[in-house]
């Protein structure tokens, strides 16, 4: 049995009054990967956002529960936020890139964390692009401004610039949801081939995509978490009637 | 076709003229008025001579000693320090309104902004003299007519502008972006400092050439402050002359119709060029840096 | 669409002169509140004219009038009317020097005033006054005050310890905000806030007579004029009212 790597334990998330999460409790293995699945607004995006804490940023957020990452308690007042985000990546779901080059873009985060040796930097930026599937198209182009790549090319930049502060935790925000049919599938076969390396946690939209590509489902409705198995558990033989309503397209 | 949309089509033609009308008169009094200028100007400068006028420090306008170097670098040394002076609390201030203050703070330091663009700039002379002049004379830096006066006086004045325009510069950074750096782990500082700043140095270029615009043009509030020297280079706290200022000081010796009265045009002339030359070799760079 | 063009030539027939006359008087900003008291009565009866006043400056005025873009010029300087133009004194205007308090000054003697506006002296104690620099506001060369302290104290330098200010009023205002200043204002006005200063022991108030600095305002106005500007032009030069204005009558140039 797996290591588990992150877990939550009822944790609930209001915007002023609004619930966002309510009384949400899993555990994810370390080295896989879950995909989240609901309708809009069903708080997949704000689950996704209290493990990087970055749901702190809207105003009157209010977080209760607790979530470990490797047993450490990261929602704790006196938690390092720079050490937690560092160790938990995260890919939004329009491709973003810095109006910088495509080095600068990748080398941003290592920068930040105090890394100045130009070799050094270059070693990581390639190594990153290189993981991120992006080295090839763009070796010796590392100067241009990341604006010139294609979407699909920026998401694995983003994926890239992600990846060089090496993190443990991938979290994905419906990252293939702007991108056209083969970017997406080109991310798709990234996620596979980052699973065991890194753990990943994925909102998508896409129910073929997270029959493909995760190794745990887990359905959320209305802020509560219906049901989380095993992918093809969930699929095949759902045990929540909700579950399967969404499944089968009842509930959009 | 049916008559509403025939009057419909006949309403757009005709606002279409109007437009076409209005844009025409204003290129035409704006031509008009730069051929005013030229023609002075090159009467002038055939008479007197390019270099000797430019580089040269005499000004007695009755006397027909017409040389406008030292405004010249009045003016520089004027506009650059308020540059120097307001950019970074300028910065600062948009940074605070944009990103730091809460909902209320930022209304109110919004509407205080606005306000202040809109002080008319003898209010601003006003100020000057009753703070700023007794100010720099307090510290015993001379009577406190001068360069530096100046450059404070018009460094308040642009202060708002630069501010409201850099603020729009940063909120023009996407909510995205911010995220993807705090997501791989900037701190605030180092979220302003490397991403906001440099993403948005195209808006900021912008804001500070604006702002400079108005720094080099602006005649009044510094008129009142400065001094009013125009035979030698008196030290930054000593007393000076711009192109503006003397431009009008000496519009009621040179009037219209009197024989040097081409000098006049020949400084508006130099101080168009001058802004033209900086906004447009600075817009390019900052054109040449950004997105494709 | 037609109303806006209907409106359009309305406020086009308004504006235009039609049959009436207009007059345009121009000059010195020391002598438009003098004009204005004597053109509005003048022009309530004379209903066909217009008369328009503007100020810009001796020069302004003198210019403007021989280019014949105005009709009248107001000067306080002098200006060689050949014989295209007719010029009438308006009388005379004394030039007073006011000194910030804390000078310690009250009187000077003409040599001193002298060395003070060709800088040569710097500090007040060199006069007896206060230990307190010198600082000179002055107006720009073009205006008649600071013509009529050039010709009577030879031309004043121009330097660190000099203030260039655009009028009477801004003048005034300097003067009584910085230590150590002396300035010249056109004028009989007593301002507070300053002393004016007695000149070899004369004191301008107490025998204007004997006061040695005086501007002579003059206006011009070009020999082949209509009736109208040629008795604007007399009204001017003979209205009573010039002695609430500062204007010594019954006196000729020098």
């Amino acid at each position: 049995m797996a290591r588990v790597k992150i877990q939550m334990q009822s944790v609930s998330v209001w915007y002023g009054a609004q619930p966002a999460l309510r009384q949400v409790s899993l555990d994810v293995a370390e080295g896989a990967v879950l995909a989240l699945i609901g309708p809009s607004g069903c708080g997949k995006s704000t689950l996704l956002r209290v493990i990087n804490r970055l749901v702190e940023r809207t105003p009157e957020a209010k977080i209760q529960g607790r979530i470990w990452i490797d047993g450490e308690d990261i929602l704790r007042p006196e938690m390092d936020l720079v050490r937690l985000r560092k160790r938990v990546g995260m890919i939004f779901q329009r491709p973003i890139s810095f109006p910088f080059s495509i080095f600068d873009n990748v080398a941003y985060g290592p920068r930040l964390h105090g890394l100045k040796d130009a070799f050094e930097l270059r070693r990581v930026v390639e190594l990153s692009l290189k993981q991120a599937a992006l080295w090839d198209e763009v070796r010796g182009k590392l100067r241009r401004p990341a604006s010139g790549l294609s979407g699909g090319q920026q998401q694995r930049l983003a994926l890239a610039r992600a990846l060089a502060v090496n993190p443990q935790v991938i979290l994905m925000d419906e990252p293939t949801s702007a991108l056209d049919p083969g970017s997406a599938a080109r991310i798709e076969e990234l996620v596979v081939k980052l699973k065991g390396q890194y753990t990943v946690v994925m909102v998508t939209h896409n129910l073929q995509q997270a029959a493909r590509v995760s190794d745990f489902t887990g359905y959320l409705q209305a802020g509560r978490l219906i049901e989380l198995g095993e992918t093809s558990v969930i699929f095949t033989a759902p045990r929540d009637r909700r579950t399967e309503a969404y499944l089968t397209g009842q509930i959009d | 076709m049916n008559i509403q949309e025939a009057s419909r089509r006949r309403s757009e033609r005709v606002w279409m003229g109007v437009v076409a009308v209005a844009s025409g008169l204003v290129f035409t009094v704006l031509g008009f008025l730069v051929a005013v200028l030229v023609m002075g100007a090159i009467g002038f400068a055939a008479q007197h001579g390019l270099v000797h006028t430019l580089l040269g420090a005499r000004w007695q306008p009755l006397a027909g000693r017409l040389q406008i170097g030292l405004f010249i670098v009045d003016s520089a040394l004027v506009t650059a320090l308020a540059m120097l002076l307001a950019l970074p609390f300028g910065i600062a201030v948009a940074i605070f309104g944009s990103l730091v203050a809460g909902a209320w703070e930022r209304t109110v330091l919004r509407w205080i902004l606005t306000l202040a663009s809109a002080v008319p700039s003898v209010a601003y002379g006003w100020w000057g003299l009753a703070v700023v002049v007794p100010g720099i004379r307090g510290l015993g830096l001379g009577a406190g007519y001068g360069l530096v006066s100046a450059g404070l006086v018009l460094a308040l004045m642009i202060l708002p502008t630069f501010s409201v325009l850099a603020w729009e510069a940063i909120l023009a950074v996407p909510e995205d972006w911010h995220q993807t750096s705090l997501a791989l782990g900037a701190n605030d500082d180092q979220n302003i400092i490397r991403l906001v700043l440099p993403a948005s140095m195209a808006g900021l270029q912008t804001a500070f050439l604006t702002a400079l615009a108005r720094a080099v043009g602006e005649t009044m509030a510094v008129q009142m402050v400065l001094g009013g020297a125009v035979s030698h280079f008196y030290g930054l706290f000593g007393p000076g002359a711009t192109l503006t200022t003397q431009i009008l000081t000496d519009m009621a010796v040179l009037p219209v119709g009197s024989p040097n009265h081409g000098v006049l045009d020949f400084m508006a002339l130099v101080l168009f060029l001058g802004v033209t030359l900086m906004t447009g070799t600075m817009g390019r760079q900052v054109r040449g840096r950004g997105r494709p | 669409m037609m109303w806006l063009l209907r409106t359009l030539v309305a406020a086009g027939l308004l504006l235009a002169p039609g049959s009436r006359q207009a007059i345009t008087v121009m000059g010195a900003t020391s002598l438009t509140a003098y004009a204005r008291a004597v053109i509005e009565p003048w022009a309530r009866a004379h209903a066909n004219v217009q008369v328009a006043l503007s100020g810009g400056g001796s020069y302004a005025g003198w210019y403007a009038m021989k280019a014949g873009q105005a009709d009248i010029a107001l000067c306080d300087l002098r200006f060689d009317p050949g014989t295209a133009f007719y010029e009438r004194g308006l009388g005379k205007m004394p030039v007073l020097f006011i000194a910030n308090p804390s000078d310690g000054i009250r009187n000077v003697s003409r040599s001193s005033l002298r060395r003070v506006f060709h800088g040569q002296i710097k500090n007040w104690r060199e006069l007896g006054g206060r230990n307190q620099l010198v600082r000179m506001v002055v107006r720009p060369v073009g205006s008649g005050a600071r013509a009529v302290v050039a010709q009577s104290l030879g031309v004043s330098a121009d330097g660190p310890a000099q203030v260039v200010q655009l009028s009477n009023g801004a003048v005034v205002r300097a003067v009584q905000e910085t230590p150590g200043a002396i300035g010249y204002v056109e004028g009989d006005h007593a301002w507070p806030g300053v002393i004016a200063l007695k000149v070899n022991g004369q004191s301008y108030q107490a025998k204007p007579g004997k006061w040695p600095f005086y501007a002579w305002p003059r206006i011009y106005w070009p020999v082949r004029a209509s009736s109208a500007v040629t008795s604007l032009a007399h009204a001017l030069s003979q209205s009573p009212r010039r002695s609430s204005f500062g204007l010594i009558t019954g006196v000729n140039p020098p």
